[in-house]
């Protein structure tokens, strides 16, 4: 889909509403990248970049339907990978897998009570694609369509990605869902 | 909906709430484009911006290659010359036997069949065209693996280590093999959130019988809880008595020992040695090498006779997140590549000065059997650029041919 998105832009192309997407969705994009990457100043750093290469192409974006948002998913995601890939591999950084607000503020960790932080410890110790589409499934809501668009992957997939991972959370967690 | 369903939305709506519009700092550089003509001129303003930047990225990058100035390309044969093939991770997550002099890929080390695998990465050569590395998967279940390169440049014999499977959700974070290849130094960190886990170790393996010694962390220093030791590199001397490790007091760690939190007040960097025959012990206990404020030591590898350490110094301004990734490139600054006294006040000897970014990290510094050091610096992420990859001799850089903008281990 990237490779269709580098075409050159139609002449007279309408110009993405990047502004209206901002307002829109950055917190929701921060949230998201947040719930991946697990601490808040990366995530906004990976929205960042995001909004910063939609800017670069906003007249190849304006014509769908969603005004960017499902391509501004897909990079966040992208971004967010690619940024747990290089800490993971970094020989410097700790792979531990942070837990979302956990180091942000007294009132982040007032948020969080123990029952779930529980659960988070056990979304973080996933693998990967289980934990993305268990965020997009029920952080998100997105349909099992959506998922597969965001990912890059087929519905299939998504479906047993949640199956398992919802097996292996509920495991975890000692239930039996 | 099911109770663990139920749970993880409720779970998942909890962290992302402890994230409010308020408090979200705004775009920078890259406002959000507006669409009427009062604006325009916000526009033309972050055209010259971007210009600006451009130029600025330039006048940088002409004072790197001003104060290298005499960069070549690698010479071939004759003493002294690098080793004839180095193994690198490529941006694919491929681990590639490259020609030192070319680049050409001459081999692509086969993927274990270890479970579901994630990457590769560190590794670490013993000098006589062996190789080892860690095979980690999604499961953060990791294994080393050792491999040979032919002299035609094919990697043969890929096989399991003795004693190279790690303790589960252990990962190695740094490796380095003894000149003769007959032990093998691994520091060791959680790979996974792990209550109370938070110290770290190295563990010696002894490659032909699998046999095992741990050094651990030994306390915290005065007034601090839970800290964060980070090892960043092994060394060997040459002939194998000494090891040396570079190790850096980060932070505190968070509530459930997750990540850092606050960088320690009057935190330090250290070098020591151990002498690997003693039976383990504490990291407290190795000969004190080199020990000065927390400020940018990045890589510190003993010379072979144990006299000096040759070190990699990046001045960089501590992240009031220490934790965090960063994804943007911070200003310029001289690295410093300098040999000092082991264990005694002296001079430093600069051997290469190099522009680079305070956000750059050295993710390879191997030295060569030659006085060679092979250096790979890169950001954190593919976003900060700017990645060195060569080696360092007679007070000139190398560089390495290699098709890609960024790097990720490397080992020769």
């Amino acid at each position: 889909m990237l490779a269709a998105l580098a075409g050159d832009a139609p002449p007279g192309a309408e110009r993405l509403d990047l502004a209206a997407l901002f307002r829109r969705h950055h917190l929701e994009l921060v949230r998201l990248a947040l719930l991946l990457v697990g601490d808040r100043p990366t995530a906004e750093d990976v929205v960042q970049d995001v909004f910063a290469r939609l800017q670069a192409r906003d007249q190849q974006l304006a014509s769908r339907d969603d005004g960017g948002l499902a391509y501004a998913r897909q990079a966040v995601v992208n971004g967010c990978r690619s940024v747990l890939r290089h800490r993971a591999t970094a020989h410097r950084a700790s792979a531990r897998i942070d837990l979302p607000g956990v180091q942000d503020s007294a009132e982040g960790q007032a948020l969080l009570a123990e029952d779930r932080r529980q659960v988070l410890v056990a979304l973080s110790a996933l693998p990967r694609r289980r934990r993305e589409v268990l965020v997009l499934r029920y952080y998100l809501g997105l349909s099992e369509a959506e998922i597969a668009t965001t990912l890059g992957i087929s519905a299939g997939a998504v479906k047993s990605s949640a199956a398992r991972g919802l097996a292996a959370l509920a495991r975890q967690i000692g239930e039996t869902s | 909906m099911t109770t663990t369903e139920d749970r993880l939305t409720d779970a998942l709506n909890a962290a992302a709430r402890s994230v409010t519009a308020p408090s979200l700092r705004p775009l920078e550089d890259h406002p959000a484009p507006a669409q009427d003509p009062a604006n325009r001129q916000v526009n033309r303003r972050r055209w010259l911006a971007a210009v600006a930047s451009a130029a600025a990225v330039a006048l940088i990058a002409g004072l790197a290659v001003s104060i290298s100035a005499r960069l070549r390309t690698p010479p071939v044969g004759g003493d002294g010359t690098p080793p004839r093939y180095y193994v690198g991770l490529d941006p694919k997550d491929q681990l590639v036997v490259r020609a030192t002099a070319t680049g050409k890929v001459t081999s692509i080390v086969p993927p274990p069949r270890h479970g579901h695998l994630h990457f590769f990465s560190p590794l670490a050569a013993a000098g006589d065209r062996t190789f080892f590395v860690q095979v980690t998967t999604e499961s953060y279940t990791a294994r080393i693996y050792r491999f040979r390169v032919t002299a035609a440049g094919r990697v043969t014999g890929l096989a399991p280590l003795p004693g190279g499977a790690l303790p589960s959700r252990r990962i190695a974070q740094q490796m380095a093999a003894s000149p003769d290849g007959s032990r093998l130094a691994v520091s060791l960190h959680p790979g996974a959130y792990k209550r109370n886990a938070h110290h770290a170790e190295i563990m010696v393996i002894n490659t032909r019988t699998g046999a095992r010694t741990v050094w651990t962390d030994g306390q915290a220093p005065p007034g601090q809880s839970a800290p964060s030791l980070t090892l960043l590199q092994l060394s060997w001397t040459g002939d194998g008595r000494e090891l040396a490790y570079l190790e850096v007091w980060m932070c505190k760690a968070g509530p459930l020992n997750t990540a850092c939190v606050q960088p320690m007040v009057n935190a330090y960097e250290e070098v020591r040695a151990l002498d690997p025959a003693r039976g383990g012990g504490s990291l407290d206990s190795g000969r004190l090498l080199l020990r000065r404020p927390r400020g940018g030591l990045e890589a510190a590898a003993i010379t072979p006779d144990g006299s000096a350490l040759t070190t990699v110094v990046v001045p960089r301004r501590h992240s009031a997140h220490p934790g965090a990734t960063v994804t943007r490139p911070g200003p310029p600054e001289v690295m410093k590549v300098a040999q000092v006294p082991a264990g005694t006040s002296g001079r430093a000897r600069i051997l290469y000065r190099l522009i680079t970014r305070t956000t750059d990290l050295v993710w390879s510094f191997e030295p060569g059997k030659a006085g060679q050091f092979l250096i790979l610096i890169a950001g954190v992420t593919r976003f900060t650029g700017g990645t060195v990859n060569g080696w360092i001799a007679d007070g000139r850089l190398h560089r390495l041919p290699f098709p890609y903008n960024s790097a990720y281990s490397e080992a020769w």
